[in-house]
């Protein structure tokens, strides 16, 4: 997942913001490119949760409503599986531009797609460790996720690897566009 | 962001410059704190932060420099307090260093026992009663809690004789008889049997603040070395690499697709640099790998330059570098006692990346500094953009360098003469509006030579002239004196021109008017019968006219122009009808060609008919006022 070179882009918010001080349309334009990105990228991986979700859940065993009745004291000290509920995986993948924390390689993220939900995260990245599950049912979930999902990045990192290259020339032809209209603006005063 | 628990997938990177932020504040700390290296080393900082962003290798720097400098600040104080008081030790006498050695031994950094022996020195008047006093004085202050130079200025104020509240505190008790030597001797020997090994005791058990010292010293070394290093670096930054690397920088930005490979590259050069810096301290061997490590940046820089220059400074330092070995070796030596480790640094690609990106964030901000110019800025601004200074790149659209250009354009009285090639050119302009006007004029005199300007002739006027019909007309009636009348309302141009003697007509009229009304003239003359010289040729009933070859009483015809009429009388000037009776043509007043030719003969200062008409008038006051009576018709009609 994520590997391979990466652009990191440089004076987005410093860009926008002055660039608002001219020319609004600019900063719209350059909001729609990026947003429409983000969009597009997002619906992809609804899509795909909308499909692993259309028999009820991705795996038959994947419970889809909380079973009544008191919970035993070992399961009322964790925090039970959550249950599969695919309206509220699809609504718990968004796209976002808000910047995160900054990595130690002093980078943080410019956009981004989200997989919120429990249920969502845990079918994104289920089985990225390699090797057998903590009991027999955690084995056999991997192994079953594995055969009909693929490894673990199946949702948002899986559009994400798919998408970036593309993504990132939009982001970086509508930043330098932007860059450069603040230019041509602080040019002509 | 997201909420815990929620999987992220980052998209595109933005650079943030937190990461760097505290390095370039520690050296603004350094920048204010130092002496030694001032303005320079905070430049550093500041390129150092920007070019390479390895906050480490800054931090490392700012520590290592920091002690190094404290300590050569200190040591200098004391050789100035030994020199003062007539010794001949100083900071390199075997016996200082020895004392300096043995109370780090004591816990006590170099600049501690520097400053106690400079104090020391003054307050004893000696540097040898300081040094003698040194290790009593460290017993002092560990037992006290005083620092070394206060127990230091305490026993000197105590071999002065005086009784110190801090001593009494320990136990002393001041003699009241004696000399101060003889008082101090018994007071040191009280100390010297309470306090004895107190110092000791006290790294014994205090082995943290012992290392700490050790450290310091650790730290001094290696200043001391990085010193000399960092000057030449700075220098060679300053000369070659960044003006080198903005280059390298501007193609980057350029061509954005050879920013991974180079920062690739790159990143090997600053892990050099990394290693330079923060020096591999655990082994002799690793630190004589110092030399050649800086070789290679030395080596890699000049590469990256391409400069001969830099090349050169290369090449020097490469063989200095054989010289220093044995002095690295030592250091080495001692150092391996402490067993110091450095913090590995590793330089990646992002790092480099980031590092590209602090300059260009930094220019970035540059530019949109721009925005926030002040009205003062921006008047600059434009008066340089009136003089023809475009401002595109980065660097000069900075308002502090715009400023600074423009003053520089004014001093270099730039600006006044461009204010004088613009006097010359407008000099220009109107000697050429002169000249088209006298050559108006001269083609305006020819037109109307035959006293008529016909519609024929503002035609050709207009087109030698280059202008439209109209524009002849109202030109003609500027010239003219009729600029009273609007041309769109008469029915030819020639009725333009008309109109301007139409005004001496008048005036002349209006002067004949008196005379035929006897007030002015005598009758005899205005009935013809004069006795001048002119002969008359006049007809019965008619105003006699005297040609100009009969001028009466030999009046100056040349001085007020004269008309030469034809040899038939007319009645009187007045209506177009009588005008054409006297040789101005059936169509003078209507401006058409024809009629029979009327000669005028313009002379002296007169340019318009309204002058011509204004002069006669003149001319006529004079010779009446003058009592002159050679006025009669026929000069009348001459004129």
């Amino acid at each position: 997942m994520m590997t391979g070179n990466k652009i990191v882009l440089v004076g987005i918010e410093q860009t926008i913001a002055d660039l608002k001080k001219f020319d609004e349309d600019a900063v719209k334009k350059f909001n729609k490119t990026i947003n429409d990105e983000l969009r597009s990228a997002k619906n992809e991986a609804r899509v795909i949760v909308a499909a692993a979700g259309s028999n009820g859940s991705p795996l038959s065993g994947w419970q889809t409503q909380r079973k009544e009745g008191p919970r035993t004291e070992k399961q009322s000290k964790t925090r039970p599986f959550p249950t599969w509920d695919t309206g509220q995986v699809v609504s718990g993948v968004v796209s976002s531009r808000a910047q995160g924390k900054v990595r130690k390689d002093y980078t943080t993220s410019a956009g981004a797609l989200i997989n919120k939900s429990r249920a969502g995260a845990i079918f994104e990245i289920a089985g990225r460790v390699k090797g057998e599950g903590k009991n027999p049912q955690g084995t056999a979930f991997k192994k079953i996720l594995r055969e009909k999902y693929g490894e673990a990045s199946r949702v948002v990192f899986r559009v994400v690897d798919r998408n970036r290259a593309k993504i990132e020339a939009k982001f970086v032809s509508a930043l330098e566009e932007a860059k450069a209209t603040l230019q041509k603006n602080l040019e002509s005063r | 962001m997201a909420n815990k628990g929620a999987v992220v997938a980052r998209i595109v990177s933005e650079y943030s410059d937190k990461g760097t932020k505290e390095a370039t504040k520690d050296f603004k700390k350094l920048s204010s704190e130092s002496s030694g290296l001032g303005k320079q080393f905070s430049e550093l900082g500041k390129k150092f932060a920007a070019a390479f962003a390895v906050t480490e290798i800054i931090k490392f720097g700012f520590e290592s420099i920091k002690t190094a400098e404290n300590v050569n600040g200190a040591f200098s104080k004391m050789n100035l307090a030994f020199a003062n008081s007539g010794s001949a030790l100083n900071s390199n006498s075997e016996q200082v260093q020895k004392a300096v050695e043995q109370m780090g031994n004591l816990a006590f950094t170099s600049v501690e026992t520097a400053d106690a022996l400079a104090r020391g020195a003054i307050i004893f008047h000696s540097a040898s009663g300081a040094m003698n006093n040194l290790g009593l004085a460290a017993n002092v202050a560990r037992a006290s809690g005083m620092t070394l130079s206060e127990a230091m200025i305490a026993l000197g104020k105590a071999s002065e004789g005086k009784a110190v509240k801090s001593l009494t505190a320990l136990g002393v008790v001041m003699p009241k008889n004696g000399t101060a030597a003889e008082k101090y001797k018994i007071v040191t020997d009280q100390l010297t049997k309470a306090l004895q090994g107190q110092a000791d005791a006290y790294a014994q058990t205090h082995p943290i603040e012992a290392m700490k010292v050790k450290f310091e010293e650790l730290s001094n070394s290696v200043g001391q070395l990085l010193l000399p290093l960092f000057n030449a670096v700075v220098k060679v930054i300053d000369t070659y690499l960044i003006p080198s690397l903005v280059k390298v920088i501007n193609f980057l930005r350029e061509n954005p697709k050879y920013l991974q490979p180079f920062a690739n590259a790159w990143a090997v050069i600053v892990n050099i640099f990394a290693k330079v810096s923060a020096v591999f301290i655990g082994t002799a061997g690793d630190l004589l790998k110092f030399a050649s490590i800086i070789f290679q940046v030395v080596r890699a820089v000049a590469f990256l330059a391409g400069n001969k220059g830099i090349q050169d400074w290369a090449k020097k330092t490469a063989d200095s570098l054989g010289s220093t070995s044995a002095t690295l070796e030592t250091a080495a030596n001692k150092l391996d006692k402490y067993h110091m480790n450095a913090v590995k640094l590793k330089a990646t690609s992002p790092i480099v990346v980031k590092s590209f990106a602090d300059i260009t964030a930094q220019t970035d901000k540059t530019s949109a500094a721009t925005s926030k110019l002040t009205a003062a800025q921006i008047a600059g601004i434009e008066a340089l953009k009136k003089y023809g200074v475009t401002v595109k790149d980065q660097t000069s659209s900075d308002p502090i360098e715009l400023e600074a250009a423009r003053q520089n354009l004014v001093k270099q009285g730039n600006i006044v003469e461009q204010q004088r090639i613009q006097a010359i050119l407008d000099g220009m302009t109107a000697q050429l509006a002169a000249n088209e006007a006298t050559a108006r004029y001269n083609d305006l005199l020819a037109a109307l030579s035959d006293s008529h300007i016909s519609s024929e002739e503002v035609a050709v006027l207009a087109k030698k002239w280059g202008i439209s019909q109209d524009a002849v007309v109202a030109y003609i009636a500027q010239v003219t004196g009729a600029a009273a009348f609007d041309p769109s309302q008469l029915s030819s141009p020639g009725a333009v021109a008309a109109a301007g003697w139409q005004k001496a007509l008048d005036a002349l009229n209006a002067y004949y008017a008196k005379l035929a009304s006897g007030t002015i003239l005598p009758p005899s003359l205005v009935s013809g019968s004069g006795n001048g010289a002119g002969a008359s040729v006049g007809t019965p009933g008619n105003p006699p006219v005297t040609t100009s070859s009969t001028l009466a009483n030999n009046f100056p015809s040349t001085v007020l122009g004269g008309i030469v009429l034809p040899a038939t009388p007319t009645a009187s000037f007045g209506s177009k009808d009588t005008a054409a009776q006297y040789g101005f043509g059936a169509n003078f007043m209507s401006g058409t060609s024809g009629g029979s030719t009327t000669i005028i003969n313009v002379q002296g200062n007169i340019q318009t008919q309204s002058d011509n008409a204004a002069s006669i008038a003149k001319q006529f006051q004079l010779n009446q006022l003058s009592g002159k009576t050679a006025l009669n018709l026929g000069s009348i009609a001459n004129i």
